[in-house]
């Protein structure tokens, strides 16, 4: 049975006993194991070729449960190496190489730009803080006011049309809405984080997701970032949002970036 | 006198904008400026830019927040009851944003044939129909992840001033990268040139730097 | 003739687009409509990059 090698993250080689006694298990319940090749390790476990070799997976992707249990595994790993190590570069699900040789020759290649990366990482977490419209909430809205005021006081004709305005008129002041809310809430967590990073949402979509960043905070400033999460709720749930926060995750967005 | 908003100053530079026909309404912790504006006057393009050339004005002289284009009082008293309503928070904005401009950094697909992205294919079969379909959604992923990788180029060149920088990719069809950045005036020289040789650089992009305006984008509406 | 948007000089979307969107909101009796410039919000895609696939899996475990 032909072995390829799944490499789940980066860290400091100088973590390498630390990662080895921990004990992880990975995707398909196989041990997680180090490659060490300079200052850096890569944390890695075995699959199978026959399913995770470049065709087979390909076809494997598509196949949403299949990927969302894996990328489960991926993350349940990474998240394990947060805690034990505090500064992990997180790969994206996928990075697989055919052999330990090629692992070496990966952490060789990138050294530099990983040390870097890692040393800005140390004593950082990423959070991911959501904004959504909620779903009954009135729509409040100079513009469309202004033009319900027109449509009121128009003669039938004219009503009628300014009413097929009204539908265009609403997602726009919706899509202005959610624009005003996410900057507002950019705004109080750029006064916390280190970095932020606005990943890509559809506006006015049918999930209602007005902002979803991706933030570095230094550990000690957590509870900052707390307290602005409970103001920025606050604020924005009177305007018909709602905020959550998730983490600390594994620098996913900022362990990627140059 | 109705009056139409432009920017919010501190309370010393209520007389900035005089010689622009630019009144002055003040409270306690900021000033509104605001020009006069007729009622039954159509409101277009040209009025657009003139507001930005009144706020960029300003701002070149004093530190401003730009106000949003379309906020009308019915006169002095009626934009002075909402400027205290407001004044503590515009304050503590201006003291944040104040001495720092923003940069508009766009970045626009070279190929404009890239760019039509909602157009109705007449369908020959079901089959080729649900298969342009698919092309044109897949294509739209790959412009995405081309945009975001834009994304890290930018930040990279940017990294004097990393938290501060907000970005969309593909707001628009013709648009990889809309971005904003706020900088201090002396970083601008340098960024504009590390942008420059960047674009040049970029075979699928061309980058285009505008400002520094006023801090339009990291304002807070309300 | 309303011009097409997509064919609207980039640049000058990208200030029309603050003008209109950004900037301190003190809301007055009345907000003025804009005539003849629709556009901004058009043609944007749904992704979801690696990145929020493998978070939002594990958050579900």
């Amino acid at each position: 049975m032909s072995r390829l090698r799944y490499v789940y993250g980066i860290a400091r080689a100088s973590d390498a006993a630390r990662v080895a006694s921990a004990g992880l298990t990975g995707i398909d319940e196989r041990p997680v194991g180090c490659v060490v090749e300079g200052t850096l390790l890569a944390a890695a476990s075995d699959v199978d070729e026959a399913e995770y070799g470049e065709t087979a997976l390909n076809e494997h992707v598509r196949d949403l449960d299949w990927l969302a249990a894996r990328a489960a595994q991926h993350q349940a790993v990474n998240g394990r190496l947060l805690e034990l190590l505090g500064t992990v570069l997180p790969l994206a699900f996928g990075a697989i190489y055919r052999d330990d040789e090629r692992v070496r020759q990966m952490l060789r290649e990138d050294a530099k730009d990983r040390n870097v990366q890692l040393a800005s990482l140390a004593g950082h977490a990423e959070w991911v803080v959501t904004v959504s419209r909620d779903a009954d909430a009135p729509a409040d809205d100079a513009d469309v006011r202004a033009l319900d005021e027109q449509i009121a006081a128009s003669p039938p004709g004219r009503a009628f049309l300014l009413d097929k305005q009204r539908g265009t008129t609403l997602s726009r002041s919706t899509l202005r809405r959610d624009s005003d809310a996410a900057n507002t809430a950019l705004a109080a967590l750029e006064g916390v984080a280190a970095r932020t990073y606005q990943e890509s949402v559809v506006a006015g979509g049918s999930d209602a997701v007005a902002l979803r960043a991706s933030i570095l905070v230094a550990r000690e400033r957590e509870p900052a970032l707390t307290k602005a999460i409970n103001e920025l709720e606050g604020q924005l749930g009177a305007r018909g949002y709602h905020v959550r926060a998730s983490g600390p995750w594994p620098a996913y967005r900022f362990g990627a970036m140059p | 006198m109705t009056l139409l908003l432009r920017a919010i100053v501190a309370p010393g530079d209520a007389g900035v904008g005089a010689d622009l026909g630019l009144r002055a309404v003040s409270g306690t912790a900021v000033a509104a400026l605001a020009s006069t504006w007729d009622t039954t006057r159509v409101a277009g393009e040209p009025e657009l830019l003139d507001h930005h050339r009144l706020i960029q004005t300003v701002f070149e002289r004093v530190p401003c927040l730009p106000a949003r284009f379309g906020s009308v009082f019915a006169d002095e008293d009626a934009l002075h009851v909402r400027l205290v309503q407001r004044e503590v928070d515009l304050a503590s904005q201006l003291a944040r944003l104040g001495h720092r401009c923003e940069l508009a950094i766009t970045c626009a697909w070279r190929d404009k044939g890239v760019a039509s992205a909602v157009s109705i294919v007449p369908a020959g079969s079901g089959r080729a129909y649900l298969e342009r379909g698919l092309e044109r959604t897949r294509g739209d992923r790959e412009r995405e992840v081309r945009a975001e990788a834009i994304v890290a180029r930018l930040l990279s060149e940017l990294a004097t001033e990393p938290t501060f920088v907000r970005h969309r990719t593909c707001p628009r069809p013709a648009v990889a990268v809309s971005m904003s950045a706020l900088v201090t005036r002396d970083k601008i020289d340098g960024i504009s040139s590390r942008l420059e040789r960047l674009g040049a650089q970029l075979p699928d992009v061309t980058i285009v730097v505008q400002g520094p305006w006023a801090p339009y984008t990291f304002a807070v509406s309300e | 003739m309303t011009r097409e948007p997509a064919t609207l000089d980039v640049p000058l979307v990208e200030l029309v687009d603050r003008l209109l969107n950004r900037g301190v909101v003190l809301t007055g009796e009345l907000t003025i409509s804009v005539a003849g410039v629709d556009l901004i919000y058009l043609g944007l895609s749904v992704v979801l990059s690696s990145v929020d696939t493998i978070r939002r899996a594990g958050a579900e475990v």
